[in-house]
């Protein structure tokens, strides 16, 4: 039950980078007199209003959402990491200053941000990166932070500071690779967020740009003929849900195995 | 015989609320080479504070002269090394045992990667623990608290420092471990020629292993003298009262000695002897400061 999510995940990933391959159809292949064509041999996943291919939708679809996942949460994580054990291990003025910086980082309405930065950058997949990341890292440094906090408390890192370490040794060496489970269950449970997001970015329109398919693109163009054609709506959806779900279920998986106090027991 | 660590008028105080807490009021020792040295008292009288202001582990603010080897600036760790109380937390969990002994070698470049892993194969081998090459590999929780502890005392004694702290070490410990501890350090002492400065609230500990003595009570040594000295004539009423505490100092089926009451508050300290609402001596003389080697009016006068 727990490799569950990995499966699935495995085979999305699978299918992300071969699933359009397998397909006689490209992305953008429009075939005007084949549109909208329930699910069946032809297309398996049915077409869509302009006779494309819903299946090679799908798999370019979660390209894209997988990419702009994975890069954000790493970028995030890289971020969040440093900002949050420098500012837990200094902790007093330093810390202060730091997590006060965050704090009006976050006041900072997302929606806002993003529009403003369409407007100067133009819609596009870094438009949504850069948006993403922008304010994207603060729940981690949040989260490192209050682990370094607790973490700098143990003996072994006053045992580390008697051995003479530096700071910055400190946290690499000592603190940050104790605090590594938390740090990869927030960051695979920032990944489905990252997914959510652009599908929902792109599905107002402020983010990945017709022909390319996203999710969310292929759920805004679904919405429309939600009653006569559901399967364009159900596809994105049931995969937007899908890989949120198992990207989910495996940071749930990951932060119970990942805490070192549990590992011996 | 040189002075290995002389430690001059040291206060350690740390900041509460808007208070300044004295935890280490105005106390100077010295440790000569190769001498063992033990501080005993109760919980919160200022040892653990004392030996981290020395090993510039501490936060607190810290005033006074530490000179170590008639050098104030010492690079923690290289020439100063520290047993830590309890070894089930002293160990990092994410790094091997191997790793953790050589760590200090490398980081102070005093040996290359492939000779601080001889090195510390060698002194795990020297502190009595077996197959030092399996346990290299491994992690701390593979391991016991009494073969932490000896890890704990291979670390310490990786720089071949010249002055080694343990700071209760064999607290954690059951009884037997603690014997074999005890024995150990006393043992790595002699092979590394060290001085040993021992911490303990344990008077058999210190009775164990010590040359000489200091006890505090409050922050400041009360009452120092060589073992012999202290044990059998005691002068501060502390002392005298902290060695009828030991089991064996008892007659047969008399109940065990307490010392009623607790140390005093350090932000509200009474004026005078700090130990005057515990002595059974107490007199009205006590609520000035006494002064002398040994903290007591009834010595001095």
């Amino acid at each position: 039950m727990r490799s569950f999510p990995i499966i699935i995940l495995l085979f999305l990933f699978t299918f992300a980078l071969f699933g359009p391959l397998i397909s006689p159809y490209s992305y953008s292949d429009m075939q005007l007199e084949l549109k909208n064509i329930p699910p069946g041999m032809k297309f398996w996943f049915g077409s869509d209003e302009l006779g494309r291919d819903l299946f090679t939708r799908i798999w370019w679809g979660a390209r894209i959402s997988l990419f702009v996942g994975i890069t954000a949460a790493t970028i995030d994580t890289l971020i969040g990491v440093f900002w949050g054990s420098i500012a837990g291990y200094f902790g007093g003025k330093v810390d202060e200053l730091m997590m006060r910086i965050c704090d009006i980082l976050h006041a900072i309405p997302y929606l806002l941000v993003v529009i403003l930065l369409t407007v100067i950058r133009g819609s596009g997949l870094l438009t949504i990166l850069i948006a993403m990341t922008l304010t994207g890292w603060i729940n981690m440094a949040r989260i490192c932070r209050s682990q370094i906090l607790q973490l700098k408390q143990n003996d072994y890192i006053t045992a580390a500071r008697a051995i003479g370490a530096s700071p910055i040794r400190i946290i690499f060496r000592h603190l940050i690779p104790n605090a590594m489970g938390p740090i990869i269950a927030t960051m695979t449970l920032t990944i489905p967020t990252a997914i959510f997001t652009e599908a929902f970015l792109s599905f107002l329109g402020l983010g990945v740009q017709a022909p390319a398919a996203s999710w969310g693109v292929m759920l805004n163009d679904g919405l429309s003929a939600m009653r006569y054609y559901p399967w364009r709506l159900f596809f994105p959806a049931f995969m937007i849900t899908l890989t949120m779900l198992c990207f989910n279920l495996l940071g749930n998986t990951l932060r119970d195995s990942l805490d070192p106090r549990l590992r011996n027991r | 015989m040189t002075m290995i660590l002389e430690v001059k008028n040291l206060y350690v105080s740390f900041r509460v609320g808007r208070e300044t807490l004295h935890a280490v009021r105005n106390i100077s020792f010295e440790i000569k080479e190769g001498e063992t040295v033990g501080i005993v008292g109760e919980s919160g009288c200022g040892k653990s504070a004392a030996v981290q202001a020395v090993a510039k582990l501490t936060k607190a603010q810290v005033s006074g002269q530490i000179l170590f080897e008639g050098k104030e600036n010492v690079t923690p760790g290289k020439k100063i090394g520290m047993i830590f109380q309890d070894p089930m937390t002293s160990l990092n969990p994410t790094m091997k045992i191997g790793s953790q002994i050589t760590e200090g070698l490398i980081y102070h470049k005093m040996a290359s990667r492939s000779e601080a892993k001889r090195k510390a194969i060698e002194l795990l081998h020297l502190v009595g623990i077996s197959e030092p090459l399996i346990r290299m590999n491994q992690y701390p929780h593979h391991l016991s608290g009494g073969m932490r502890q000896r890890v704990l005392i291979a670390i310490a004694l990786s720089c071949q420092p010249k002055l080694l702290i343990a700071d209760e070490p064999t607290t954690a410990l059951d009884k037997t471990n603690k014997v074999q501890i005890l024995t150990l350090i006393q043992q790595m002492q002699k092979h590394f020629q060290m001085s040993l400065l021992l911490i303990s609230h344990d008077f058999d500990v210190i009775s164990a292993v010590c040359d000489r003595v200091l006890v505090m009570y409050a922050g400041q040594i009360v009452e120092r003298g060589s073992l012999t000295n202290v044990i059998q004539s005691p002068k501060h009423p502390y002392t005298q009262m902290l060695l009828n505490c030991l089991p064996r100092n008892r007659s047969q089926n008399e109940p065990l000695q307490t010392i009623g009451g607790s140390p005093p508050n350090l932000l509200t300290l009474p004026k005078g002897c700090a130990f005057k609402e515990r002595c059974p001596y107490a007199a009205i003389k006590c609520n000035e400061e006494p002064q002398g080697p040994i903290r007591c009016w009834r010595v001095t006068s």
